[in-house]
């Protein structure tokens, strides 16, 4: 059915963790800005629901991955601006290069029929 | 403020957490009201309507409670404030059922409280070490024969090992041990004395504060007498004196001279046999040549650093042959000299007692267990539909174990707080009456490890319970079992089983319970009943004991004092007879060795001796068998005649008469014993009599006369208002006795038996608290049994079943599981018996009567549980019942 299409949640536990903190390395942001880059860069392919990107950030604040310190936003109002720490750094850096070996494995077993 | 300050590196970080969490939580959901106002103004700059903009922004946001909850998760510390939410929870279910709550925590405290206390006595007498330095090295010796043990050695083989063995740095007798008056300056008192050899305060570890203590040549023949003093006395009676060394005081008519006082602390509490703490310390003084060859002399030790037990009984057994050796024949022993720990020594006379009573006391708490397990069970199965719901909700099968690990906590902790209150209230009013001469009374109390003990007992119990109770309640399909709606509630095949199991053992550890106190009490009835040879009614003794220095000098002179003061005793008004006794029965013992004159093969070591008056078998109502009692003309300065016991008569004349024949006092195996020689012809044959309540007396004889150590029986017509009348007729007629006590002769059966008594008195109480428990458990499992069954009850009575048919049905079950129980117990019992055989008094482990009795009583109490039960069945109304479904 077409339908399901439309709810395309979190993909795998830790996969949203893993984009924050793969944003986050570019430049710092507050939760709104954080949303929706992360919408805007997967073309909407992969729709987070915004409010779950709240208990992630909590999570990632909670292991010293992320650092946040309030400011003021590009439209003037008072936010909380995400910063990635060292740690945090390497964390990613780690969980990419596993997702990495994760996904080539899974490629290689959905590839077609290659005797 | 500008820096974000969690961290987990962050020193203590974890303590801000919990302090700071207002705060994070405050943070998080301004952040999330800023992200909704930033969408929406977006989207209304986008163009679209502030209402509609709104709803938009909260739909992408998707739920907000959900996420603020979510990320308030993350900082929660998810165990303690389970573990918090759970002991509410289950103070809240225990408030629920006041009932059930009372119940068990009583039944619970009963049972740890019997363990707390049962265990601080243990603690203190078998697990605590003596208070003396290293006491592990101080060690008592004794012969052991064959059967058994002989715990006293007389002077010459003292002197052997003291002199021959290399295990010990130090050996130490103990002679004599008793009531001293004395005298310093113008005040005197009565003490408590005891009787020691040089080698004494070295084996106990303890050095004189001031002076010296026992030296060798104190303890020589016609050394000058010389005491030490406790430190006690010396600050009580001379006021710490501090020129108290060298000062004379008078013991008993006799100079001392004190030569040291022993420190603050030193507290010489001990054989069992000696129940009160010497106040001082006499040096022994051993008699010329060979000394004592009465076995009167406890022998303690310290065994050389390096030295083990072991090799200490390695070096006995040869140098108890080596005594052998040297010894003239008539000290010759057939036994080895047995080296033991002076703490196993001591046990020893409590060690069965405690064990049992350990035994006991865990019985019963495995009966109090059984009881709250089966209320737990019952409740867990009402619970059943609530324990559904949690699990519909999502609890896991962890979080459900962790709340009943928390109420089963609850449950056993608060029984073992009150159980240790109870534990202590028992001790501090009942310690004082222990009749068992405990060595170190006061250091009975509820210590650290005694505390411990109680709360791993608490904790034990309670992973029991929440066990018991998580298995019954984990329902597998809690989907049916919401349906169900819990009204039926059936309590299943498994848990029915378990509730009639805990009935059964309940049953079984009772009987074995109510078995033991049977028996003990059968013995105790037994001893009070037996047959003592004489007539304890209306029979008082008087103690007495001569002042040194006030005696009549010669032998006739004492006869005649004697033969005045049981005049002057008759001449009371209320005295119908009066006799003299060198020992009471019941009081103590005088043995000497003795053979049948011309036949060295009829020996015996221990005979009894007594020196009677005339009227004594008369007084004491003591059958007379055979031949004449003595006559006023047989008391001389040389006793010729003798009357003896059945048992000697039987065991010397088997064939022909006793009467004519002669006894030799002094003799053994053909050898001379002592210069007291003495030939006595037999007159009379009369019945035995008890002289310890507890054992059948050796065999006995009487000779006519008395001894400087004399006991005075009265038989009166009232016990009473005699006293005063009794010291003028002594004082009148002989100044230099001392009364040393009066009493009657059930008290002093009655002081015999005290420990038997307080024995059985425990048990029986312990048995009562059993059946106690029991008669609440079978009374709570079949209530809940039947509340379970009203609707079958129901439909039987509905079919045409009358209230004899429902009474037989509830009563049936129990008298089937009682039954069970009973044979089970019995069995039980059986095996374990003989651990109380010692315990007993002419009654046998196996004693069929008290077996039926016991078997009974717990059928009764089973049947009783079906009191209410049945009653409550019998008034079943079909039609609610049916209604019900």
């Amino acid at each position: 059915m077409a339908k399901k299409r439309k709810e395309p949640r979190d993909l795998f536990p830790g996969a949203l963790e893993m984009m924050v903190l793969r944003t986050l390395k570019w430049q710092p942001l507050h939760g709104y800005a954080l949303a929706q880059h992360i919408k805007r860069q997967s073309n909407n392919l992969l729709r987070v629901e915004e409010g779950s990107l709240y208990p992630a950030l909590q999570r990632l604040l909670k292991e010293g991955l992320v650092k946040a310190e309030w400011g003021v936003s590009a439209t003037g109002r008072r936010v909380r601006i995400y910063r990635l720490t060292p740690k945090g750094a390497r964390h990613l850096e780690r969980e990419v290069s596993q997702f990495e070996q994760m996904l080539e494995g899974i490629t290689l077993v959905l590839a077609p029929g290659k005797t | 403020m500008t820096t974000a300050w969690v961290g987990r590196g962050e020193p203590a970080s974890w303590v801000r957490r919990i302090f700071g969490r207002k705060r994070i939580y405050g943070e998080l959901a301004e952040e999330i009201r800023a992200h909704l106002d930033e969408k929406v103004e977006e989207l209304v700059a986008g163009g679209m309507a502030r209402e509609e903009a709104e709803h938009a922004a909260r739909r992408e946001f998707g739920n907000v409670m959900f996420a603020e909850e979510r990320g308030r998760d993350v900082w929660r510390w998810a165990r303690l404030e389970d573990f918090l939410i759970d002991v509410r929870y289950a103070l809240r279910m225990l408030r629920k059922s006041p009932g059930f709550t009372v119940v068990a925590i009583l039944t619970l405290a009963l049972g740890i409280g019997a363990n707390t206390a049962i265990f601080s006595i243990v603690d203190a007498l078998m697990l605590h070490p003596l208070p003396y330095p290293h006491p592990s090295r101080i060690v008592h010796l004794s012969w052991k024969f064959p059967a058994r043990v002989n715990q006293n050695l007389n002077d010459p083989e003292f002197k052997f090992w003291r002199g021959h063995s290399r295990s010990f740095a130090s050996l130490a007798g103990i002679s004599d041990e008793r009531g001293v008056e004395i005298r310093a300056g113008t005040q005197s008192g009565w003490m408590k004395g005891l009787w020691v050899t040089d080698g004494f305060f070295h084996t106990f570890g303890v050095q004189p504060v001031l002076g010296r203590g026992f030296v060798r040549a104190d303890t020589e023949p016609g050394a000058p007498r010389v005491a030490v003093l406790t430190n006690s006395l010396w600050r009580d009676f001379f006021h710490s004196e501090k020129n108290i060394i060298g000062s004379q005081i008078v013991l008993d008519e006799r100079v001392y001279a004190v030569i040291g006082v022993l420190p603050r602390g030193f507290e010489f509490s001990d054989p069992p046999e000696y129940s009160e703490r010497p106040d001082l310390f006499v040096a022994q003084r051993f008699a010329k040549g060979l000394g004592d060859t009465g076995y009167n002399t406890e022998v303690l030790g310290r065994l050389k650093t390096g030295i083990s037990l072991a090799q200490a009984n390695a070096e006995m057994r040869l140098l108890s042959s080596e005594f052998n050796a040297q010894a003239p024949p008539f000290l010759r022993v057939k036994g080895t000299m047995l080296v033991r720990s002076y703490q196993s020594y001591q046990e020893h006379a409590h060690r069965t007692i405690l064990l049992l009573l350990l035994g006991v006391v865990s019985l019963l708490l495995l009966v109090a267990c059984g009881n709250v397990a089966s209320l737990l069970l019952a409740r867990a199965t009402a619970r059943q539909q609530e324990i559904s719901v949690r699990m519909a909700l999502g609890a896991g099968r962890g979080r459900l174990l962790a709340q009943f690990l928390t109420e089963g906590l609850l449950l056993g902790l608060v029984g073992a707080a009150v159980g240790v209150g109870l534990a202590a209230g028992v001790l501090h009013a009942a310690v004082s009456t222990i009749p068992w001469n405990l060595p170190a009374t006061s250091q009975i109390r509820l210590d650290n490890r005694v505390l411990l003990f109680t709360l791993l007992l608490g904790v034990a119990v309670s992973v029991v319970f929440a066990l018991t109770g998580y298995f019954r309640s984990w329902v597998p399909d809690w989907s049916s079992a919401l349906k169900e709606g819990g009204r039926t509630g059936a309590i299943g095949r498994r848990g029915g089983k378990i509730l009639k199991l805990l009935v059964v053992g309940e049953v079984a550890i009772s009987l074995m319970l109510t078995l033991a106190a049977g028996l003990l009490l059968d013995s105790l009835y037994r001893l009070y009943s037996q047959n003592l040879g004489f007539d304890p009614a209306h029979l008082v003794v008087i103690q007495t004991e001569p002042l040194p220095g006030k005696q009549p000098t010669t032998k006739a002179a004492f006869l005649a004092d004697q033969r005045e003061v049981l005049a002057r005793l008759r001449g009371i008004p209320g005295v119908e007879s009066a006799a003299s006794v060198s020992v009471a029965p019941l009081t103590g013992h005088q043995n000497f060795p003795a053979q049948r004159e011309g036949h060295p093969d009829d020996s015996i070591g221990g005979t009894e001796f007594r020196a009677v008056s005339p009227g004594y078998f008369s007084t004491m109502r003591i059958p007379v068998l055979r031949g004449r009692v003595f006559l006023a003309s047989d008391v001389t300065p040389k006793p010729t005649v003798a009357v003896i016991d059945e048992t000697l008569a039987r065991d010397w004349w088997p064939n022909g008469s006793p009467l004519g024949g002669h006894i030799v006092v002094g003799e053994y195996k053909g050898h001379e014993y002592s210069k007291s020689r003495l030939v006595l012809e037999v007159v009379c044959v009369v019945g035995n009599t008890r002289e310890t309540i507890t054992r059948p007396s050796p065999p006995m004889v009487y000779y006519p006369g008395g001894s400087m150590q004399m006991d005075w029986v009265l038989r009166v017509r009232a016990a009473r208002g005699l006293h005063a009348a009794i010291r003028n007729a002594l004082s009148g007629a002989w100044p230099g006795l001392r009364i040393v006590s009066i009493r009657s002769m059930p008290q002093l059966i009655s002081a015999a038996v005290a420990q038997p008594r307080f024995n059985a008195l425990l048990l029986g109480m312990f048995g009562g608290l059993a059946l106690l428990l029991t008669l609440v458990g079978i009374y709570g499992v079949l209530g809940f049994q039947l509340s379970q069954r009203t609707h079958e009850i129901g439909v039987r009575v509905a079919l045409g079943a009358g209230p004899g048919d429902v009474v037989r049905l509830v009563v049936g079950q129990a008298a089937k599981l009682a039954a069970l129980g009973i044979v089970l117990g019995s069995a039980g019992a059986m095996t374990a018996g003989s651990l109380l055989s010692s315990l007993l008094f002419e009654v046998k482990p196996l004693d069929p009567a008290v077996y039926v009795a016991s078997g009974a009583l717990l059928m009764l109490v089973a049947l009783a549980a079906c009191y209410v039960p049945a009653r409550r069945a019998m008034r079943v109304d079909p039609v609610a019942a049916l209604r019900e479904e």
